[in-house]
């Protein structure tokens, strides 16, 4: 099946962005920093109206809106809701953000919606229902979207290795991938694999955007288990790599997320002038 | 062959480890998948904990984690966001033994939930005085067809809890709820982006109740029965409502 591409943006370079909560309307309509772009949980902003809906929608008029799903399932045992990528695709249309993206995850079971991005094991059953999964997004959507690689906790059976399920996926349906650093980076060190390795696996054209975050160590098992919080600032190593995948995949909008523990906009902006930088030294590099 | 999801929706939902090695690899899978149950219980509190936070409130932490506890496992949820979890709380709430002693609690509950689905609810334009005398002067006449606003609420309470609630809301602490059934009626409506929020009389009542179910103005007129002759303005007649109705921006021109 084959779909538009994603919708242009305000900007024609490729910029940083962060997370926007509804605390920083006023500060992301203000912000002078060049290109910045935004991105939502369209799950949060499914109500009918409201000022939550009004201050996205005013956002939205002047920079770059994305949409992170996080409720479709998409490779759960059932097909995406429909009622759901209805509500979705309302929003979309409202809002009209330059990309779309969900995670390759599942989190309901038996209609009952279990609120958390649950790994999916890499088999080639699995493998069809998020291929079914994509092609359902995307169809209701009317465009492609690109999917996040999930953060691993646990070793979970799978026949085959995380980058080549996801690429597989991706050649089935004409989705994109979002790279999560962070995921990446946490994944390599609860469940041990080689986060350069994965990155160099990646096709430099798949991947349409690209993820930071804050993490935090498990209260009950300290530093041997690291958790995706996205409620601090995003850690060194996590700079490093990122600096790593940029010079392979080249440049590629990147987010800054951030959930809970909101520091002041002016934090937020900090981290996202850092990760504009990498991308402006790597387009010099590119011209020199 | 084995469900790959089975097992571990089974860990989520109910705590029940048996088939995680199905998902897992690894000895004692539990203590670490422990983390997406913990993350689904907290999810499901913090939504409820949003639209219920006058619940919370007087509840307190530890008999509010309790509550939502149960619920959550009475009542997940089924729609794949958590933005309106919990509609059905109140009701589930009046049946548990916490509210017996403690009725207000379900009043309190209905309230912080009518607050937020007016807040979430329809965006509307209310029917002006200027654009009313426009429309006369224009030769439009009189608009036919009048509703209240979609964003509207009348909430049913069993007791006198509304000023509690309000004294709640604006972070008073130390509130008692009253425990003796009195019942009454609030209206919530939303003319912009502030949800604004009053105790009906019982005709009021009648009358809001009327004008939502009907879309007619005429018949929610039947039940105008102010208890009080006169207000500081004089005599509270039917037209005076009406402009009252309109300076509050509970006028919809229907289609």
């Amino acid at each position: 099946m084959s779909f538009p591409e994603q919708r242009p943006g305000f900007h024609d370079t490729v910029a940083a962005g962060v997370s926007l909560k509804p605390q920083h309307f006023e500060q992301a309509m203000a912000s002078r920093l060049r290109g910045i772009w935004y991105e939502v949980h369209p799950e949060n902003y499914l109500m009918q109206g409201g000022p939550r809906r009004r201050g996205l929608r005013q956002v939205a008029a002047d920079r770059d809106i994305s949409f992170h799903g996080v409720g479709a399932s998409l490779g759960g045992p059932d097909l995406p809701d429909a009622d759901h990528l209805k509500a979705i695709r309302q929003l979309v249309d409202d809002i009209q953000p330059v990309r779309l993206s969900e995670h390759a995850v599942w989190s309901s079971i038996d209609q009952t919606y279990l609120a958390e991005l649950l790994p999916l094991p890499r088999t080639q059953p699995v493998l069809l229902n998020l291929v079914a999964g994509v092609d359902v997004y995307q169809s209701a959507m009317g465009r492609t979207i690109l999917i996040e690689n999930p953060t691993n906790y646990l070793t979970v059976h799978s026949d085959m290795d995380e980058a080549d399920f996801l690429l597989e996926v991706s050649d089935r349906t004409g989705c994109g991938l979002l790279l999560d650093i962070n995921n990446l980076y946490l994944s390599a060190h609860n469940v041990g694999i080689d986060p350069k390795a994965y990155i160099k696996a990646l096709p430099p054209k798949k991947v349409g955007e690209i993820h930071i975050a804050g993490f935090d160590a498990d209260p009950q098992f300290g530093h041997r288990l690291l958790i995706d919080s996205h409620a601090s600032a995003v850690a060194d190593p996590v700079w490093s790599l990122l600096d790593y995948a940029l010079t392979h995949l080249g440049p590629k909008p990147v987010l800054i997320e951030r959930d809970a523990n909101l520091p002041e906009f002016s934090v937020l902006e900090q981290e996202v002038h850092r990760a504009q930088r990498m991308l402006d030294r790597l387009r010099e590099l590119d011209h020199a | 062959m084995h469900d790959p999801y089975r097992g571990l929706g089974d860990f989520v939902l109910n705590g029940q480890a048996d088939g995680l090695h199905q998902v897992f690899s690894g000895p004692q899978p539990e203590q670490v998948a422990i983390l997406y149950r913990n993350g689904y219980l907290r999810a499901c509190r913090e939504a409820l904990q949003a639209r219920f936070p006058a619940v919370a409130s007087v509840m307190g932490d530890v008999e509010f984690r309790k509550v939502c506890s149960a619920y959550v496992q009475a009542s997940p949820p089924r729609q794949r966001t958590l933005t309106r979890y919990g509609v059905d709380f109140p009701d589930w709430l009046s049946t548990e033994d916490c509210t017996q002693a403690n009725p207000g609690l379900v009043d309190l509950a209905r309230l912080d939930g009518a607050w937020l689905d007016c807040l979430f609810g329809l965006d509307e334009s209310p029917l002006t005085s200027l654009q009313l005398n426009q429309l006369i002067q224009s030769g439009g006449g009189f608009p036919v067809s009048l509703r209240l606003p979609r964003n509207a609420r009348v909430v049913a309470l069993g007791c006198s809890v509304f000023d509690v609630w309000m004294s709640i809301r604006q972070g008073e602490g130390g509130v008692a709820l009253p425990t003796q059934p009195e019942p009454g009626h609030a209206l919530f409506w939303r003319p912009d982006m502030t949800v604004f929020s009053r105790q009906l009389d019982a005709w009021e009542a009648r009358f809001y109740l009327s004008f939502q179910a009907t879309d007619s103005l005429d018949e929610a007129a039947e039940h105008f029965l102010p208890a009080t002759a006169n207000d500081r303005d004089g005599p509270i007649t039917l037209e005076k409502y009406f402009a009252r109705l309109i300076e509050s921006g509970l006028l919809i021109v229907g289609d």
